[in-house]
């Protein structure tokens, strides 16, 4: 088969394949747009005022669909698109349309591509072509660009060689590339370049001595006080949770069960306050073995007046009401701020040694806290009326 | 303790990265380059990040809800692999992983320094620079290693303060990870794929940056960063893929792109750094586009670090705090230096940045590799200005605009179908100067098979002009690779050479040019993939009572009944759908469209099922399940969807063996030239 | 398609215009930091509330706000999965309370959520007996309002005229100075944003 005849061949298939597209593109009769396709199309030129950037048709969330249906509503109900349109841009303002209007603003977004677009061509042909051998030291500003140069034209001639080998080129257009290159590369061949001064040499070694000291002495500075103040303010054992904080009352814990509880502490030994809920707990549950078990470990750390109240109040429960007196008031030397010790002082003075008079001094101190909950003012003034009758 | 230990090391590799940058910098002015002396700061650095990432990533897997930032985006019934993932899911945490991504970046281009290399000295000292100013962020205003000074009730942290020394108070629990994060894998992996993109694109910015200021402008450091624009390019790449992807799997609108600032944030420098190594062929090869080179570098670089300020900034989304973070303000600062640093020392440099005129013809590879350039560029210009105008209107004209898929579409389309041309033809016109009778005998079999493609399209009642368009480029591109492949290959054989030695011989010996073939192919199934997913797609919604079936396109959708159960993070509320052939009685598949709710979310996440056909996908994606049985569902079907994910791996791959491509020598004449 | 550029001519240019550039978008971009992107100016102020009906959500039957007409209305939206409406709750139940018996209206409409966790928020935070609490069916009323996302809140004055709307969790003393200027006629601040909008 001839050079002619394939090419004949491929033309005529190019155009039969052509044709059968064109002809089958070609619409028959007039599309007829349904209403779901209308209502599709104008939920996809309108924005989900909430989602980012998708379409109404296109979002997922519950009032995506809920605008979907009352779109198709609008549709079904005869709206024109631009009712639809402009009734959804006085709900939403402007940012609903996804497509950017002809005019104003969006002639910027239209117009600057096709100008770019149109200067990006003028600079692709407006491109110097090379014209003849390039004039030497034209733009070599360096050795690199020197060496760079004289580089490409050597592989030039060797491409030259090889695109001439495989019928690539026109004969004439393949010497008259070769006289062009072959020129170049003589040209560059003579072309020197005298060295650049040398910029370098200054002796810089102090300050880089000096530098180093300072950073290295600020490094080592902010590590001390990091170690330091770290290994001194955090409680011990804390690698992981940073210790839980002292005013453990800024946290939520009735969602936390016993056990959990029991594990922290077991976990953070030294963890005073959430040992002193623990106990409480146990203490208000009545279990008090468990509680004192977690008082001692308490008192074995601190002589928290909490702790050595209650403890003291459960050692007058189990009948030792000489040291628990004596645990309450050393409770109450260190504050008088709790309402408990008190409470328990005048009872152990009273029901535990039968000090009447002697109850009367804590429970006039109750009375005279004005926060107290109405409940245990009530059991505070009905033991005082009872202690002071007694007296 | 862990908040003082990652604070130290962040601490450590910011001191690292201005040590660095210092000697980097001055032993590139001075010409006494100690590789030594580099190194050191470099392993510092590196071994710093990766220690200060680990850091966070044992904060979290500890549940140390001292750490605001572990508080805040964890929780104790986090699964343990979105423990890992919520390391770099949030802000914080996302510019820990990208200080320790570039902590290894510096670390394997300061290796190959060689005593005496000034270009690669300098670009170590820039690098240095990038990494001063992340590990600054980090240890400034976006400190991962916050301490928890006032805990939520409930859980999660409120209030934190700088110092790691600061009193911690930590709550019981976290707020939890976040809901789409947990719902898909995905979302937990492309993100760090393109941050490898992004960050590998520091390389050869601050090659031509270094090479600006040294005035070493010649094509040595193209040659040097070529590998690292490559590998930078394959993970942009497969994250744009994955992110699509995840968009399609997991988002449940039923489609992978919506040219949100996100996703543009993305695409811009793909496309730029496409343009880039294309134009990187024209002047390693014939020496020409030198200050485009640098221009297209500075601009890639400069497109990730907007890309990030724009997702990061909460300018153009909520980022959902009403104060926000002062991160913004630094990108923004960074970024502006970036492109006045960039741009300025280019223009100051202009004197060195000239090549000489060595095109010979228009009509010439080199030619249609401008052709691509422009189009290229202006395929990004136009995404850029889509994304930012509605910001400039609503800041000189007050009104809150949006610039959407119309827009978007319309302008990508016509570019695209120039891009599939100039892929069709560029690759086989020979460069210097073509003779048209050549390239008119290698285009016109591909011709002929794009257009038999079309054709059968339209017999088989394609109707969308776009989409025949499409088939018949594709079809194109792919046929005439394939040929010209083949007759390499026959060539090959010919030598008596087996026909798998001679396939492979083939590639091995052009690398670089069979890669960027291979990716072509895959831009090409791919292209054909968004079109038909696009133009020639059916979706329908479709209400459903238990029991009732429908027929939608060529399936049958029949409602089985709902269902709840609870998985190991999440409960699950869904409907069982029977896909069946069009006929309603041969099943295909049970699918099942759900919401899944996560604890400590209040949002429910939607998730769609699809089931992948080797014709087109079925896409379910659950809207309403009423109280009265009913259930509203959006069907879609998707013609030729796995084309699309075919194509993208096929693109990635194909860059991955350019990457094999090895480099010139010459290296060491550069070097002797230097030190002579 | 970069010629080579001349130092004293095109490279100045370049500098030039890039600088120029880098001012304008960086100006541009310094101006929207600690902005909501999301909040919007909202078209609806001054114009006639939508007529909609809305189901009760404890009771039979609907309401149309049109009915209201005479009154001062606020139309607070909410939803149970809205954290925000948390933050509100108890200042809108108050206010409720303290404004029973003057003719002002409170219409709490539940949007985007279903009755049950919107009855279960109420139940856990607590309902006042002069709201009314309404149910949103399709959004419409949501769609109406141009809502854009929870918790927000309409004040319609006694012409059925929407006069202010508050985006984000509203306080107990912007309810009340806003009711109060509508009373005795003062203008009150068309849009007032306290905080995100949420939507799910």
């Amino acid at each position: 088969m001839s050079r002619r005849t394939s090419n004949y061949l491929y033309m005529g298939a190019i155009v039969a394949l052509l044709a059968v597209v064109v002809i089958g593109l070609i619409p028959r009769e007039a599309a007829v747009e349904t209403d779901a396709e209308r209502a599709h199309r104008i939920a996809s030129g309108l924005r989900c005022p909430f989602c980012s950037g998708e379409s109404i048709a296109e979002a997922p969330s519950g009032i995506g669909s809920d605008l979907r249906a009352l779109i198709a509503e609008q549709v079904a109900g005869g709206m024109s698109d631009d009712e639809i349109f402009d009734y959804y841009v006085s709900v939403y303002t402007e940012r609903v349309l996804l497509s950017p209007p002809l005019l104003g603003w969006g002639l910027i977004l239209w117009l600057l591509p096709v100008l770019l677009l149109v200067a990006g061509i003028l600079a692709v042909l407006g491109r110097r072509v090379r014209a003849g051998p390039l004039p030497s030291g034209a733009v070599l500003a360096s050795r690199d660009a020197l060496e760079d140069a004289r580089e490409a034209v050597a592989m030039d001639l060797a491409d030259l060689d090889m695109q001439e080998a495989a019928g690539e080129l026109d004969p004439a257009t393949g010497a008259q590339l070769r006289a062009a290159y072959e020129a170049e590369r003589d040209a560059l061949a003579a072309t020197v370049i005298e060295p650049a001064a040398d910029d370098g040499g200054r002796n810089r070694s102090r300050g880089r001595t000096v530098a180093g000291a300072v950073v290295l002495f600020g490094g080592a500075l902010l590590l001390t006080v990091l170690v330091v103040v770290t290994v001194r303010d955090r409680a011990p054992g804390d690698l992981i949770t940073g210790g839980i904080a002292s005013d453990a009352q800024q946290l939520d814990f009735s969602t936390i069960s016993n056990e959990e509880l029991e594990e922290t502490v077991a976990s953070h030994p030294d963890s005073i306050p959430i040992r002193l809920m623990l106990a409480a707990r146990y203490f208000t549950d009545g279990d008090y073995a468990a509680a004192s078990e977690q008082y001692i470990e308490v008192l074995n750390r601190e002589r928290h007046p909490e702790a050595l109240a209650n403890v003291g109040w459960m050692l007058h429960l189990g009948g030792d009401s000489a040291s628990g007196l004596q645990l309450v008031e050393e409770s109450l030397a260190l504050t008088g701020e709790l309402a408990l010790p008190h409470w328990y002082l005048a009872n152990i003075r009273y029901h535990g040694f039968g000090d009447a008079a002697g109850a009367v001094a804590p429970l006039d101190t109750l009375m005279a806290v004005e926060t107290l909950p109405e409940v245990f003012r009530s059991l505070v003034a009905e033991l005082l009326a009872e202690v002071e009758a007694a007296s | 303790m862990i908040a003082a230990v990652g604070l130290l090391c962040v601490l450590i590799a910011l001191g690292a990265a201005g040590i660095l940058s210092w000697r980097g910098l001055a032993a590139a002015r001075s010409g006494e380059v100690n590789r030594k002396l580099l190194i050191q700061p470099a392993a510092v650095l590196l071994i710093a990040g990766i220690a200060a990432f680990f850091w966070l990533e044992l904060a979290i897997v500890s549940h140390d809800f001292s750490i605001k930032y572990v508080a805040n985006t964890t929780s104790r019934d986090t699964p343990f692999i979105f423990l890992l993932a919520s390391g770099w899911a949030a802000l914080e945490g996302s510019i820990v992983l990208w200080g320790m991504l570039l902590g290894g970046f510096v670390w394997f281009v300061v290796r190959r320094i060689r005593d005496g290399d000034r270009l690669a000295a300098g670009a170590a000292g820039i690098m240095g620079l990038v990494a001063v100013f992340w590990f600054g962020l980090m240890a400034t205003v976006a400190n991962p290693f916050e301490i928890c000074t006032a805990p939520a009730v409930d859980a999660g942290c409120n209030g934190s303060s700088w110092s790691p020394l600061a009193a911690a108070m930590a709550p019981l629990d976290g707020r939890g990870a976040n809901p789409l994060l947990q719902n898909h894998i995905l979302m937990a992996v492309h993100p760090p794929l393109l941050y490898v993109g992004y960050v590998g694109f520091t390389v050869p910015f601050a090659f031509a940056i270094a090479a600006l200021w040294l005035r070493q402008t010649g094509s040595r450091w193209l040659e040097v960063t070529h590998r690292w624009s490559l590998i930078s390019w394959v993970f942009l790449t497969v994250g744009i893929l994955l992110g699509a992807w995840w968009s399609y799997e997991v988002l449940g609108w039923g489609g992978y792109w919506a040219w949100d600032p996100v996703e543009n944030a993305a695409l811009l420098p793909w496309l730029v750094a496409t343009a880039f190594i294309h134009s990187a062929v024209v002047q390693r090869k014939r020496g020409m586009l030198q200050a485009w080179n640098i221009v297209l570098v500075i601009s890639t670089f400069a497109l990730t670090v907007l890309g990030t300020f724009l997702t990061r900034s909460g300018v153009i989304f909520s980022v959902h705090s009403f104060t926000q973070s002062a991160v913004g303000p630094a990108l923004l600062w960074f970024l502006g230096i970036v492109v006045v640093g960039g741009f300025g020392l280019f223009a100051a440099r202009a004197d060195v940045v000239g090549s000489s005129p060595r095109l010979d013809s228009l009509a010439s590879r080199e030619g249609v590799f401008l052709a691509n350039n422009l189009l290229l560029t202006l395929f990004a210009f136009t995404v850029l200005l889509g994304t930012m105008l509605p910001l400039l209107v609503e800041a000189f004209a007050g009104n809150q605009v949006t610039v959407g898929r119309p827009f978007f579409d319309r302008a990508a389309i016509p570019l695209s179908f120039a891009l599939l041309l100039a892929m069709g033809i560029g690759p086989v016109v020979p460069y210097r100067s073509a003779r048209g009778e050549i390239v008119w005998e290698r285009i016109r079999p591909g011709l002929v098979f794009g257009l038999g493609a079309g054709a059968l399209a339209v017999v088989g009642a394609v109707r969308s002009v776009p989409v025949v368009i499409a088939v018949i480029l594709g079809g194109f591109v792919v046929a005439t690779i394939m040929r010209h492949y083949l007759m390499r290959v026959v060539a090959v054989r010919r030598t008596g050479v087996g026909w798998l030695g001679a396939a492979g011989r083939v590639i091995n010996h052009e690398p670089s040019y069979w890669g960027g073939q291979i990716s072509h192919l895959g831009l090409a199934l791919a292209a054909v993939a968004i079109a038909t997913s696009s133009g020639i797609a059916v979706r329908q919604s479709v209400t459903l009572a238990a029991g009732e079936s429908m027929v939608v396109d060529e399936y049958c959708v029949e409602y089985l009944g709902p269902f709840t159960r609870v998985e190991a993070n999440r409960s699950v509320t869904g409907v069982e759908v029977a896909l069946m052939r069009a006929d309603c009685s041969t099943p295909l598949k049970v699918m099942q469209p759900r919401l899944n709710r996560y604890p400590h979310a209040d949002q429910a996440v939607a998730t769609p099922d699809v089931r992948t056909g080797f014709v087109d996908d079925v896409y379910l994606s659950l809207s309403s399940l009423t109280s009265g049985g009913t259930v509203s569902f959006d069907v879609f079907v998707f013609p030729l969807m796995w084309f699309l994910w075919l194509g993208g791996i096929v693109t990635a791959l194909g860059g991955s063996i350019a990457l094999r491509a090895g480099r010139r020598t010459r290296e060491s004449a550069v070097e002797l030239s230097n030190v002579a | 398609m970069t010629t080579p550029p001349q130092r004293s001519g095109l490279g100045t240019w370049v500098t030039v215009g890039i600088g120029l550039v880098v001012i304008v978008f960086g100006a541009v971009f310094a101006g929207r930091f600690n902005r909501d992107p999301d909040m919007v100016a909202s078209p609806m102020i001054g114009r006639p509330a939508p007529a909609v009906a809305m189901p009760y959500l404890e009771k039979d039957g609907e309401l149309v706000l049109a009915d209201l007409q005479g009154d001062i209305v606020v139309v607070n939206f909410w939803a149970s999965w809205c954290t925000g409406c948390r933050t509100e709750h108890e200042a809108l139940v108050t206010a409720a309370g303290a404004y029973a018996g003057s003719d002002v209206s409170f219409v709490g409409v539940l949007h985007q959520d279903r009755a049950q966790p919107g009855i279960g928020f109420l139940d856990e935070f607590g309902r006042s007996a002069s709201f009314a609490y309404v149910m949103d069916e399709g959004s419409k009323a949501g769609i109406g309002f141009g809502v854009l996302g929870l918790p927000q809140t309409f004040f319609l004055d006694r012409s059925g005229t929407i006069v202010g709307q508050v985006n984000g969790p509203i306080s107990f003393s912007m309810l009340v100075n806003t009711l109060d200027a509508i009373l005795v006629g003062r203008r009150v601040d068309p849009v007032t944003e306290t905080g995100d909008l949420e939507n799910r």
